[in-house]
């Protein structure tokens, strides 16, 4: 019988895997498989992705944007997902993405995967923490307060109560981040909870109490239903005219509606991203970053299919043009207002609805908070090999807590100013600036070098994580 | 499968989520990497360093050890 090594043990050769990639351990190495798993859950965040962009796929391919487009999607993912694992736990460090591509082709492969690994990071962060302060604002401030908190104009053209609140809750993040990651791993535990509860209960109520669908949409049929040509946009030297999703050939209409699946599959890199920190990392990171596509997928369809057979009368979703204002404009991505998810569940559950709303307002803080623990590590990583300005300050690790303090700060700080820049610019678009600012950056860092360009001291000398048996 | 749809969604990410800033800040941002890159990094990265042989590795984390005792904090790992 093979005795298992114990908690120790496993420390142990998880400081010596670190030292034989050149580091020494100078964060705390205290997360479970299970909290590993957590973090990548949480930042994938189904009740943040999905909900945000949920409208944006029935406006390029009706019902069939999740009936079809989420499982086909998740099968590709989960195909990334699965080589990524094999990475995470071949180089168990921080760097993640830039440290792989560092090894496995070049410090200047390296660099760039870095670089647009960071952009994206900062972006995810902002993206996140700006619809969860809408979210907060709409669901529960303003209920509380009986105003429309997020469009209050604090300063006038520079900052509005979406952007107060950011601030409030990246702050509230920052110094839960730095003052553990035992902490941090709890509160991502918790968030898995809150995800599968929400998701549970939405699903139960909206199939048991809901109202019969009214949208008249064949499911699995690819239906584009924008026809107010909300992509023409003039850039003043340019003026690129795409159309509305009801103009465009069918399967390509169907191509773009990917977005709502595809979007909401990202960060799951951030289980390697705290390798240094997971007790047992080779096994537990590789795990992490597969079970958390897995897990989402499942639990994310379940929960996309409850609401996608129980829709309103779609005028109620997407007014018949961009002027229309007798309808209530539930598309964020479409015309700046609400979002559909909201509006389905008030029609489906009234009062319990709106509760759940501001349940969805919790779990997208949860994701906050775990994607800034994930880009900290990433910023923290990149600066230890000075691949920044500012390096000797952005890798400083807090003596007290272990954590990377500086790079949170940084990034915390720049998130947030990121996204009163794009408000400054584009005011009410903001959040599709900063969403396109993410969704631009972060596939690119993907595009790493696999397999041919692997070093000597690749993942192929490596122990991989096992065929089989489950430590998460 | 993965280096296939790695490239997809190189193509699907780039199109606009409503504005036309997908195309414009992706080119803004590579102009600026590309000058960062030419001007500093091609010549002066050098990509993930070692911090130290074995010795001094551990010495390393023996200083965080006493730091965090001194300071209350974490425990070694």
């Amino acid at each position: 019988m093979i005795q298992r090594p114990s908690r120790e043990d496993t420390i142990k050769q998880d400081v010596a895997d670190l030292h034989g990639l050149g580091y020494a351990q100078e964060l705390f190495r205290s997360m479970g498989g299970f909290s590993n798993f957590a973090i990548s859950f949480s930042i994938i965040s189904i009740l943040t992705g999905a909900v945000i962009l949920y409208d944006y796929g029935l406006a390029w391919a009706g019902t069939a944007a999740v009936m079809i487009g989420w499982p086909l999607v998740t099968v590709f993912v989960l195909a990334i997902a699965a080589s990524m694992a094999e990475l995470a736990s071949a180089y168990p460090t921080a760097g993640g993405l830039y440290y792989w591509a560092s090894k496995m082709k070049s410090k200047n492969w390296g660099w760039w995967t870095a670089w647009f690994n960071l952009i994206g990071q900062f972006a995810i962060v902002a993206g996140i923490d700006y619809a969860a302060a809408g979210f907060l604002n709409a669901t529960i401030l303003d209920r509380i307060t009986g105003g429309v908190f997020n469009t209050t104009e604090v300063i006038p053209g520079i900052l509005n109560g979406q952007l107060v609140t950011m601030g409030v809750i990246l702050l509230i993040q920052l110094v839960l981040n730095i003052v553990g990651i035992n902490l941090v791993a709890l509160l991502n535990q918790v968030s898995v909870w809150w995800h599968i509860v929400i998701v549970a209960i939405v699903v139960v109520f909206v199939f048991l109490t809901g109202k019969p669908d009214q949208s008249g949409l064949n499911l699995f049929q690819i239906q584009p239903l924008d026809t107010a040509g909300s992509w023409n946009n003039n850039l003043g030297l340019v003026n690129l005219q795409y159309g509305p999703a009801s103009s465009y050939p069918v399967l390509l209409a169907f191509f773009f509606s990917l977005l709502l699946a595809n979007w909401t599959y990202t960060g799951y890199d951030a289980s390697a991203h705290v390798a240094e920190e997971t007790v047992g990392a080779r096994m537990s990171s590789a795990w992490g970053v597969f079970l958390s596509v897995a897990v989402s997928a499942v639990v994310g369809y379940i929960f996309l299919v409850a609401l996608t057979t129980h829709l309103p009368d779609l005028r109620t979703l997407f007014p018949a043009t961009l002027d229309d204002t007798t309808l209530p404009a539930s598309s964020q991505y479409y015309f700046g207002g609400g979002v559909a998810v909201i509006a389905i569940l008030n029609y489906n559950l009234g009062q319990l609805g709106d509760v759940l709303s501001a349940g969805i307002a919790i779990a997208m803080w949860f994701a906050g908070l775990a994607s800034l623990a994930a880009a900290g590590r990433m910023l923290f990583a990149f600066s230890r090999d000075d691949g920044i300005p500012g390096s000797r300050w952005l890798k400083t690790v807090s003596h007290r807590y272990r954590t990377p303090a500086n790079s949170l700060t940084a990034l915390a700080v720049i998130a947030w100013l990121l996204t009163v820049a794009a408000f400054i610019v584009g005011t009410g678009t903001a959040i599709v600036i900063i969403t396109a600012i993410t969704t631009s950056a972060r596939p690119r860092r993907s595009g790493r070098p696999t397999g041919s360009g692997a070093s000597a001291d690749g993942p192929s000398r490596s122990p991989m994580w096992p065929s089989s048996g489950s430590s998460c | 499968m993965a280096v296939f749809w790695v490239v997809v969604l190189m193509v699907l990410f780039s199109f606009p989520t409503s504005g036309n800033i997908s195309w414009p800040f992706m080119a803004g941002t590579v102009v600026l990497l590309l000058l960062y890159y030419f001007g500093w990094a091609r010549s002066r990265f050098q990509g993930p360093k070692v911090m130290g042989m074995e010795a001094q590795l551990t010495e390393l984390e023996r200083e965080f050890e006493h730091a965090a005792e001194e300071l209350g904090g974490h425990a070694p790992a």
